[in-house]
C-alpha cells in the first residue's frame, strides 16, 4: 500500500475504462462508533458488476474519485491510498487520523473471493 | 470427566481479549483440552496496522495467521474456522448458524463452553454468536449441555444482569496474554483505543480490562 500518487492512479483507472469490472465499495466510521462516539453509519456492497466509461482522480490527498459507468456512477472520496498487490485490481482506500480505514474502493476484471 | 473447553467468538482477536488467560487457568489447573471456533476472520477489520501490513482482501489471510499464532502462545489445542463473513452473522439465519455450531459442539462435547453475552456485547456480530450458541445449547439434552460462560462488555452490563459470577484474576498469565494480544499485529491500534474507552469510561487501571476477565455462568430458561 502507497500514498497515491494522483498521475499514476489515472493511468491505472484509465486501464478499466470500456471493461466489465467488479466492484467492492464500503464507508464505516466502525462497528463500534454507536458506542465509543455518536453514531455508527456504515455499508458495502461486494462484487457489484459495472462498466466503466470514464473517469477522474481530482483533488490533492486525500483524493477524489468519480468514475462514469454505463449506467450510473461511482464516487467516493477521502482517497489517500492505494494499492498494487494484485495485478487484475486497483485498490483504492482512504484511513481517517487514527490509522482506521474508513473508506475503500475496489475495481477488479474478477470477482473479488 | 476431563475439561474440555471450546471456545466460539466472531472474529479473531475476541478469543484473546475475552479469554486467554481463563485458557491458561483451565489448562494449568484442570488439564483441560481447548479448542477455539472462530466464525469470521475479520474480513471487514478496519485496522491494517501504522503502517498497513494489508489490503482489504490479503486482510482475512494475514488475521488468520495471527490468529493462529495467538492460538499457540495461548495453548489451544485446536482452531476451528467456521467461514462466516464479517458483518454479515447477524443477517445469517440464527437457526442455521445455531445448528452449525450444534454439529460442533456435538462433534467435539466441550464441557465448557465460552463466548459473548447475546445483548450486552456492542458490535453485531458479537450478539448475533452468543445468541446461536444459546440457540444452540437450547437444542441439547439437559444432561448434555456444557456450562455456558459468556462475555458481556458494554460499560453498563452489571445494571442490567447483575455482576459476572466468574471472575479470573489473570496476573499469573499476563505477560503471556499480552504476547498473544501482540500476535494479532494488524490490530495493534486496538488495544490503544480499548484502553481509552475503559478509561473514559472511569476506570482506574489501564490494565484492568486485560487482567481480569469476567463471565456471567448463562441460565438457560428450564423449558425443553
Amino acid at each position: 500500500m502507497i500514498e497515491i500518487n494522483k498521475e499514476e492512479l489515472q493511468e491505472n483507472l484509465s486501464q478499466y475504462f470500456n471493461h466489465e469490472i467488479y466492484v467492492h465499495f464500503e464507508m464505516t466510521n466502525g462497528a463500534y462508533a454507536a458506542y465509543r462516539h455518536g453514531k455508527a453509519a456504515s455499508g458495502f456492497v461486494r462484487n457489484a458488476k459495472a462498466k466503466l466509461i470514464e473517469g477522474k482522480v481530482t483533488g490533492d490527498s486525500p483524493f477524489r474519485v468519480g468514475l462514469k459507468t454505463s449506467d450510473g456512477w461511482l464516487y467516493a472520496d477521502g482517497l489517500t491510498h492505494s494499492d498494487h498487490t494484485f495485478t487484475e485490481a486497483l485498490l483504492m482506500y482512504g484511513f481517517d487520523d487514527d490509522g482506521k480505514m474508513q473508506i475503500a474502493l475496489q475495481l477488479s476484471t474478477t470477482p473479488f473471493e | 470427566m476431563t475439561e474440555n473447553v471450546m471456545l466460539i467468538f466472531p472474529h479473531p482477536d475476541d478469543e484473546t481479549f475475552s479469554a486467554a488467560g481463563t485458557v491458561q487457568h483451565y489448562k494449568r489447573t484442570k488439564d483441560a483440552y481447548v479448542s477455539a471456533v472462530s466464525l469470521t476472520l475479520g474480513e471487514m477489520g478496519r485496522n491494517f496496522g501504522m503502517p498497513p501490513i494489508a489490503n482489504r482482501e490479503t486482510l482475512p489471510h494475514i488475521r488468520k495467521k495471527e490468529l493462529e499464532d495467538a492460538l499457540s502462545i495461548m495453548g489451544v489445542d485446536q482452531f476451528i474456522h467456521l467461514g462466516y463473513r464479517d458483518k454479515t452473522l447477524e443477517f445469517e439465519l440464527t437457526s442455521t448458524v445455531a445448528n452449525h455450531l450444534l454439529n460442533v459442539i456435538v462433534e467435539h462435547q466441550p464441557t465448557t463452553v465460552i463466548t459473548f453475552y447475546p445483548g450486552h456485547s456492542i458490535h453485531p456480530d458479537h450478539d448475533a454468536t452468543g445468541e446461536a450458541v444459546v440457540e444452540a445449547i437450547k437444542m441439547m439434552d439437559h444432561s448434555k449441555r456444557p456450562t455456558l460462560l459468556t462475555k458481556a462488555i458494554t460499560a453498563d452490563a452489571e445494571q442490567h444482569i447483575g455482576e459476572p459470577d466468574v471472575v479470573f484474576d489473570i496476573s499469573p498469565y499476563l505477560e503471556m496474554k499480552k504476547e498473544a494480544i501482540r500476535a494479532h499485529r494488524s490490530q495493534a491500534l486496538e488495544v490503544d483505543a480499548i484502553t481509552k474507552q475503559k478509561l473514559k469510561e472511569g476506570a482506574t487501571d489501564p490494565e484492568a480490562w486485560i487482567r481480569y476477565e469476567t463471565f456471567w455462568t448463562y441460565k438457560q430458561s428450564e423449558e425443553v
